[in-house]
Formats: C-alpha cells, structure tokens, sequence
C-alpha cells in the first residue's frame, strides 16, 4: 500500500480510537438487526421460495434448478435457501433471520475494516459515514426484506470483501479469495458483477492486494460468466414487461411500460441509468418518482423529502470537494510530465517497457488509500447504476449507497483535516467572508439530518413489520391469487406454522406512535 | 499531525456529536428493548377494539383466535384515535380506523350489525369520514334502519 497525502495519516494513539469505531459501529449494527429481527420473514418474496425448497429434495437440485430460471442465473441464492430450509430443523424463522443479521453484522464490520479509523478525525468521519450508511434510503431497501436470504446485503459484504482483499499485503491466497469471491457473489445474484467492477478500480488505482494475475483471472470469469449465461443457458435478461419501475411522477405498471417502451426502450433504460445515479447522489428521485415535485403537485412537500435532499445534496459537495482537491494527483506522473512540457514521458518511452511500467507505478503511487476508497465508490455507484437499467427500485442501489458512505468518510476527514491545516496556518478556510462558524453550522445540519434519516430507517422497518403481520393473516387467499397454494399436508403445515409465528410476533404498532412522524422519516 | 486548536474542534464537534447522540439513544434502546420497556408499545397490549382502531389484521385475528368477544366492549386507550380513554365495541372503533380495518373479520368471528347499533356505526363512520367503512355498511344496512345522527349516541 502506498501513502499519499490527501490527509487520511493524522496521527494519533490508534488504539482508543480503533477500539471506540469498534464499539460505535457493533451498537449500530446492533440497532439495525433489531429492528431487523422484529419483521417476520414475508410473504411476498419469501414463502414460495420456502415451498419451493419444501419439494425440492437437495442443495445440489436447488443450484441446479437456481442455475436454469428464465431471466435469472442465481443458483448459489436458490442453494443457500436450501441449505437453510434443511438445517433450520424446522426453526424456519431463526434460521433466515439468524442469517439476515449475521449478514447485517458482517456489513458493518466490513465497513469498518476498510475505513481504517486510526485517529479522533477518523473516528469523527466514522461516526458520520455511519449514519450515512444506515440513513441512506437504499441501505433500507437492501437491508429490511429476507426473499428470504437476503441477497441484496450479501453483494454489499462481496463488494467490501473485495475492496479490503484488493487493499490487504496481497499474496496466492488474496488472489485465489478474489476469484471465489467473485464467483459467490455472480452465482447470488446479477449485481455481484459489481465485485469485477471493484476489483479492476483498486487495482488501476494502486491497490495491489489483488495482483495482476489476480485481476486477469476474475476478469476471465467474467467473460465465462458471460458465456455461460447467455451463450450456453439461454438465461437472457428480465424482460420490460415483468415489473413495475418508476417513471417521471408516478409508477408505471408492465403493460403501461411495455405500451410505452416496448417498441425503442433504450430511452427508458437511460432514464433508469441517470435515475439510480441521482438517487444516491442527491435522493431523488426515488425508484424513479421524482419526489419533490410529486409531493407538491399533491399541496404538501414533506419535512423528510426536504432533509433527504439537503443532506444528500451537501454530502456529494464534500465528496466533490475531495475529488477537485485531488484531481491533479491521480493524473499519472507521465500524463503531468506531459502537460508541464517535461520531457520524462518520451525519455520514459525511449527507454523501453521498463521505464515506461516504471512510470506508470510513479502514477499509481500518487493514489493513498482514501484515494483509492473514493475512486473506487465513483466506479462502484457508476457501474450499479449501469447494471440496474432495467428498472429503478432503491434496493438495488444498495451496494453503491454504502460505497457512497465511504466515499463521504473520506470526505468528512477531508474537511476535518483541510480546515485544521488552515486554522494552524491561522488562515480562515473558507475566506475571510464565510466565519468557520458557518460551516460548523452547515455540517451540523447535515450530520442531524443523517441522523433523523437513520432514525427512519427503524420507524420504516417497524412499519414493515405491522404491513408484513398484516399480510399473513390473509395468507391463503394471496397463495390462491399466485397460483401457489400448497396441495401437500407438508406445505400447508408450513404455511400454517409461519402464519402463526408472524402473527404471534411481537410488533410495535406504528399508530402507537405518533401520527407526525410519518411526514419527517421517508 | 494536524493540532486540534479550538475553532478545528467545532467543526469535529458539528460532525460528530449528532451522530454520537444517535449512538447513545441506540444504546439507550437496546437496553429498554432488552428490559421490554416501554411496554405501552408492544401491539400484544392491544384490546380486541383497539386492534380494530389501528386498523391491525394481525392483532384482531390473534385475539379471536385466544377467545376475545368481537361484540364486548373494551377500552380504547387515550390517543390512539381520541385524546381521552374512552370504552367501545370493536366495530365502533373500525368507524374511526384511518384505513381499512379488519371489520369483515369481525364480522365474519361473530361480531352484530343490527338495528340495535346501526345507526350508531353508521354516524361513526359519517363522522369520520371513513368511506371504507361507510361503504361496508352500506351493504349490510338493516330495512328500517334510522340514519338520523343527531338523534344517536356520538362516537366521535
């Protein structure tokens, strides 16, 4: 790893300060997997899958069969909802939801890991960055529902996995973790191509824990992912027609998108594309509904649609600040020897491949590790938006919203250091016509607007809860609305036992709350 | 190392104590939540009416399966729909639900809608412009029925 100086080294004792991110970050996650365990497993998404690994007699049937779907290559998402139907022993929703934490808790640690906090502005920026994550509106599409294994938050942990292996001493065994990661993550779900995505950034950007070597062998199986989907399954991709999406102020059903779309859809696939990218950007628009203006056009924009933008808003400034402060260090060494009319570029090529490598890695060197955190997040939040124009829905986001919360750490630490160098200096950081206290105000504002949207988080999941307790008590008329009313003594046993766990959960009812909190937490 | 003067720790203070507050009131929460305080929260506190109130599929269908009476009259806690604790039926609670109610499984578990409390039901919903509910009873209305609401017993 290389040490560049875009602030991340302030000093100071590590060890308080990792020991304190470690406790701050175990309490939040431990907050979110509360909140996390009290929605029972749903019936849209999570019973047939469950009845279907009811009849399904193996793990191995169950990826094959996962293997084979019409639009969808997801075997290892189908193998693990087996796997966890056998072993639960009957202990249906211990077993999912245990996993859903456990995969809760593994994000959060992830995310820690790779911020790195070694100092008071680390851990300040940490604090932040975790309201952030958690505040951000696609961690709670990502985090909330169970299908029943959460797929969405376990291509999160991948993509994090990844970027701390591409950041680690490197080595056979990083390179060999790489691959499987990758493997895990496509045969999961389709996102999982975000791990390439991640994998190829830090490397051209220094990080060298996956090594060249490394970094051919994933992209190999990409190409042979590519292959095997669509070359020898024939898995396709999801047509226009089979799901809702959002489209300017309201939600268009299949048949309106089909009728509207169908013939030249690809303006539609590049609404989507701009769209996700927006939404973690700035919070609108939300699954493609422009928020703002739908909420005016019905007399009332809410408090939360308001604080939402604000703090999503501010936050992509200093995350822009970052990158126009450091724009001129990531361009290559060659490429600045260039443009100052030096001539090291040419006696580079002169030379021969040795020296013209050689100024290359001079070029990588200039990225340090927050460098590389940020870049990456640029690429991660590109590439999830590319893939997810299909359709627009805030869940699928959800690998770029916690690259956004780290790409926002690295910011905060960006302020924190910048406007401490110029205090020392006695200089005032933004110039004599802004006072600091306006910034401090600013920054205040937008760290309690984060807050309140974390805040959100639970009261929406606590809204998931009554919706999803409600749901079951009508279980069997959905079942025969889908066509997928269980004929066997085993399948209407199960239907039976989940009913009567949902409905003898325990469950805050959101109407004992209050009535105003609905307009502030969207 | 960057020195941490008095006018840097502002700004670290602006950033961070939010979210630190935030941490305090989640472990403040983790811990009542372990201890089941505050109890008032937890919908398995709710009567069979007040299930009904919140418009809650779930609670009401959990309480008629444990035996409640889907005709008696149990408490309506304070602020759930008025400001006062008050004492009604469950289909009287369903005509102040600010969405739909479960009234058809109360119905369905034996709960009455006769002439005896038509009326009363009727002006409810009327008065709170529960248009679910006036719907529903628009289907089940008795012949005779008397929908003159100044002359019932007000819900609402």
């Amino acid at each position: 790893m290389t040490s560049g100086n875009s602030g991340a080294d302030l000093s100071g004792p590590r060890g308080p300060w990792r020991l304190i991110a470690w406790i701050v970050t175990a309490i939040m996650a431990a907050t979110v997997c509360y909140s996390v365990l009290r929605i029972p497993l749903q019936v849209t998404d999570s019973l047939v899958p469950m009845l279907d690994a009811q009849k399904t007699p193996s793990v191995i049937g169950a990826f094959a069969s996962g293997a084979r779907a019409s639009g969808y290559f997801r075997p290892l998402r189908a193998a693990q909802i087996q796997a966890l139907f056998e072993l639960s022993n009957g202990h249906y929703f211990a077993a999912y939801k245990g996993f859903q934490a456990a995969m809760v808790a593994v994000v959060f640690a992830l995310f820690l890991l790779v911020l790195e906090v070694n100092s008071l502005h680390r851990l300040a920026a940490l604090l932040f960055a975790l309201t952030v994550l958690t505040g951000l509106h696609s961690f709670r599409g990502s985090v909330w529902e169970a299908y029943p294994v959460n797929h969405s938050l376990e291509i999160v942990a991948f993509c994090l996995l990844a970027l701390l292996l591409a950041r680690s001493n490197g080595g056979r065994w990083s390179d060999a973790a790489a691959a499987l990661t990758f493997l895990a993550a496509v045969s999961t779900v389709e996102s999982g191509l975000l791990v390439w995505v991640v994998i190829v950034a830090a490397w051209l950007t220094g990080a060298r824990g996956v090594s060249r070597r490394g970094v051919l062998v994933v992209t190999a199986l990409l190409a042979g992912y590519v292959a095997l989907r669509f070359a020898y399954l024939h898995t396709g991709v999801p047509a226009l027609s089979e799901r809702s999406s959002g489209f300017g102020l309201r939600q268009l059903d299949p048949a309106e998108l089909q009728r509207r779309f169908g013939a030249w859809p690809y303006g539609f696939y590049a609404y989507n594309v701009v769209s996700s990218l927006l939404t973690v950007l700035f919070s609108e628009p939300r699954a493609g509904i422009w928020t703002i203006p739908a909420e005016f056009v019905r007399g009332r924009v809410a408090a939360g649609t308001v604080i939402n933008v604000v703090s999503s808003a501010v936050t992509t400034v200093i995350i822009g600040w970052f990158v126009a402060a450091r724009r001129d260090a990531w361009r290559p060494a060659f490429a600045r020897a260039l443009r100052r009319g030096r001539p090291a570029f040419a006696r580079a090529l002169r030379r021969g491949r040795p020296a013209f490598a050689q100024a290359l890695r001079r070029g990588r060197s200039e990225f340090d590790r927050d460098d590389q955190i940020v870049l990456v997040s640029c690429a991660v939040i590109i590439a999830n938006a590319v893939i997810s124009y299909s359709y627009t829905k805030d869940e699928i986001m959800g690998p770029a919203g916690v690259f956004y919360a780290l790409a926002a750490c690295v910011g905060i630490v960006f302020v924190l250091r910048t406007v401490g160098e110029q205090i020392d200096r006695g200089a005032d950081p933004l110039g004599p016509r802004v006072p600091l206290a306006t910034l401090a105000l600013v920054l205040a504002i937008v760290s309690a607007g984060w807050v309140v949207r974390t805040a959100g988080l639970h009261y929406q999941m606590n809204l998931m809860t009554f919706y999803d307790r409600n749901e079951w008590v009508y279980v069997d008329d959905w079942l025969v609305q889908q066509k997928s009313a269980p004929s066997t003594d085993a399948g209407k046993a199960l239907v039976r036992q989940l009913r009567e766990d949902a409905v003898e959960h325990a469950a805050v009812n959101p109407y004992l709350l209050s009535p105003r909190l609905d307009q502030w937490f969207r | 190392m960057v020195s941490m003067t008095s006018r840097a720790n502002w700004i670290l203070a602006a950033v961070a104590l939010p979210a630190a507050g935030w941490v305090v009131v989640s472990l403040v929460w983790l811990v009542t939540a372990a201890l089941g305080i505050p109890r008032a929260f937890d919908s398995r506190t709710l009567t069979l009416t007040e299930a009904s109130a919140v418009a809650s599929h779930a609670d009401t269908a959990r309480l008629l399966g444990n035996g409640a009476d889907p005709n008696a009259a149990s408490r309506l806690r304070a602020g759930l729909v008025m400001n006062g604790e008050t004492t009604m039926t469950p289909l009287e609670a369903a005509t102040g639900a600010i969405r739909s109610g479960p009234v058809q499984m109360l119905v369905d578990r034996g709960a009455r809608i006769d002439e005896s409390n038509y009326a009363v039901l009727w002006c409810g919903a009327m008065a709170r412009r529960n248009t679910d509910m006036l719907r529903f009873l628009e289907s089940r209305r008795p012949e005779r029925a008397p929908i003159d609401c100044t002359k019932v017993r007000a819900l609402w």
